[in-house]
């Protein structure tokens, strides 16, 4: 028994031995002094097993040593590295919302945020200015308290790269944030479909199987050929081959509403305002009536809007056009004058505005039916395409592409050119919802790194002394 | 939370050990013996302290032939005053007191 108990302890013996040997190989040289303190001590100890367990300690050595070589480089590189991956998260996100809007409203709000960065950074320098200035007055009375030792240095670290992860989502949930913000505008199409009467439950089945709509505007137009003002015929009303077409094209399309269904033309952006109320705008020069906004006293008549160009038709004329389907002709009585000034909050695909009994009338029961959708641009391609494959004769507009153009909701100009699938899409300029987004972002930002900032100092992160 | 330097219930002990007998020299198995602490802890409280000065070390020969040179340890004179300090306050906050380890410091 005895004997077994000696073979035990020269091996344990044995092994603590190697284990120090292994330690002496593995720690840092600046120990060596300390491991060889601790194994001379072993010829001072009874027992193998205590041995073995004396040199087991050895182990911290090697971990002591590492440990602090560890913390230092993330004392050292830590806030590199966060501030690094802020800032690639902050342009990551910038440039994919450029790349998403293309529209300069990004950009000057990046600039303006940039401002607001340096500002912040401008602030930080100073603080740290002036507290290295009192921090040096107050030296000499601090030099007999020994420094202190700040504790729990990795919890903050910790926190600072959590900080991150709010950026990232942001990063990866904007772009259809923002999206969803446009495509619940009241009033702002996305895009528009114009479709054959024949054809309009193919193109409702479409939009009802597309998720990213969150809803549409139906309105019934037809095309008609516009003969005359008061019984003067237009050539002589207008001079130059220009004008003549211009006026053209804007009696050339009606678009319907169901007036004795509660459906009117918002006066928002078309130079209607509230106030106007059944006077109407007036700034005829003297050569028509005050105009008025069509409501449902208008249902089942020939009363029509159109847009006030100066030169005529004013309040009060008479339009004669011509069924483009049966050649008949009618007269549409005008009771208003709109001005189109570019922000209409409803889509126009015909600038002559009138109850749908009208359109039914002309288009001799066979109207084209409108459709302005509100959809998530992302969709958008998708959906034309698809709806071009179910209804070939659409005619597909991408209200996104130039919403301050003249011509973009122009009926009788389907513009395939200016690219209804253009992916290059730009949404109209939202700067409110936009700054708001902004701000709330780079506000989130500058809180997430003055909180992990504050944390750090508190716990002495960045600044803690080496021993 | 800032902690004042080698106010550790464990470095506590080490400071009041040594403070005992202050112009003493102390080996390394005794103190742990004595504290209680392992060579685990023992041994980068000691560093610590050497790095701070606190503590002064040497190595001594062996007192029977064929054994290796120890090491030795105790307080430098600036160490004894602020350990001094350090244990009265520990001792006073109780911030050192553990089940099973007072009866070590004696």
């Amino acid at each position: 028994m005895r004997q077994i108990r000696a073979l035990f302890d020269r091996m344990a013996t044995l092994a603590a031995l190697r284990l120090l040997a292994w330690i002496a190989q593995r720690v840092d040289p600046a120990q060596q002094l300390w491991l060889e303190a601790l194994r001379a001590e072993l010829a001072a100890i009874d027992g193998g097993f205590a041995r073995l367990v004396w040199a087991v300690g050895g182990l911290r050595l090697i971990w002591f040593e590492r440990r602090q070589h560890v913390v230092n480089a993330t004392y050292r590189y830590g806030p590199v590295l966060l501030h690094g991956l802020e800032a690639a998260l902050f342009v990551g996100l910038t440039w994919s919302l450029i790349q998403h809007y293309g529209t300069l409203v990004v950009l000057l709000l990046e600039m303006a945020g940039l401002d607001l960065v340096v500002v912040v950074l401008v602030l930080i320098t100073l603080g740290h200015v002036m507290r290295r200035r009192v921090s040096t007055r107050r030296e000499p009375r601090h030099l007999d308290p020994p420094p202190e030792r700040r504790v729990r240095p990795l919890l903050p670290l910790v926190l600072s790269v959590l900080s991150l992860a709010p950026l990232l989502v942001l990063w990866l949930s904007a772009p259809a944030a923002l999206n969803q913000l446009l495509a619940q505008q009241e009033g702002l199409a996305t895009a528009g479909v114009v479709v054959r009467s024949t054809d309009h439950h193919t193109a409702e089945a479409v939009f009802d199987q597309t998720g990213s709509l969150s809803h549409s505007e139906v309105y019934l137009t037809t095309q008609v050929k516009p003969l005359a003002v008061n019984g003067v015929p237009l050539v002589q009303l207008r001079q130059s081959t220009d004008d003549l077409q211009t006026l053209v094209n804007e009696l050339t399309g009606i678009q319907g509403y169901d007036l004795a269904g509660g459906q009117f033309p918002a006066g928002t952006g078309m130079g209607f305002a509230p106030e106007w109320g059944a006077t109407g705008y007036s700034d005829t020069g003297g050569n028509g009536l005050p105009g008025r906004l069509l409501d449902t006293h208008d249902a089942g008549t020939f009363n029509v809007l159109i847009p006030r160009d100066g030169y005529g038709p004013f309040n009060g004329d008479t339009i004669t056009v011509q069924s483009l389907i049966t050649g008949q002709t009618f007269g549409l009585h005008v009771v208003g004058e709109y001005v189109p000034d570019g922000s209409a909050t409803q889509p126009l695909f015909g600038r002559v505005l009138a109850d749908d009994s009208v359109v039914q009338t002309l288009s001799f029961g066979h109207p084209s039916y409108a459709y302005g959708l509100h959809l998530d641009v992302n969709q958008l391609q998708m959906v034309f395409e698809r709806l071009h494959t179910r209804v070939p004769t659409a005619q597909l507009y991408n209200f996104l592409t130039d919403p301050t153009g003249p011509d973009y909701t122009l009926f009788t100009d389907p513009d395939p050119a200016g690219g209804f699938l253009d992916s290059n899409i730009n949404p109209p300029p939202h700067l409110g919802e936009v700054a708001i987004f902004w701000a709330e972002l780079l506000a989130m930002i500058i809180v997430l790194n003055w909180g992990a900032r504050t944390l750090r100092d508190h716990s002495g992160l960045w600044n803690r002394r080496k021993g | 939370m800032a902690r004042q330097p080698n106010t550790s219930p464990q470095t506590l002990r080490v400071l009041r050990l040594l403070l005992e007998e202050p112009t003493a020299w102390h080996y390394g198995y005794e103190i742990s013996q004595r504290t209680r602490l392992s060579s685990g802890t023992l041994y980068p409280i000691l560093i610590r302290l050497a790095d701070q000065g606190w503590l002064e070390t040497r190595w001594v020969e062996p007192q029977r032939q064929g054994r290796p040179a120890r090491h030795t340890y105790r307080l430098t004179q600036v160490g004894p005053r602020a350990a001094a300090a350090l244990a009265t306050r520990g001792q006073e906050e109780g911030t050192v007191r553990r089940p099973g380890a007072q009866g070590a410091t004696g």
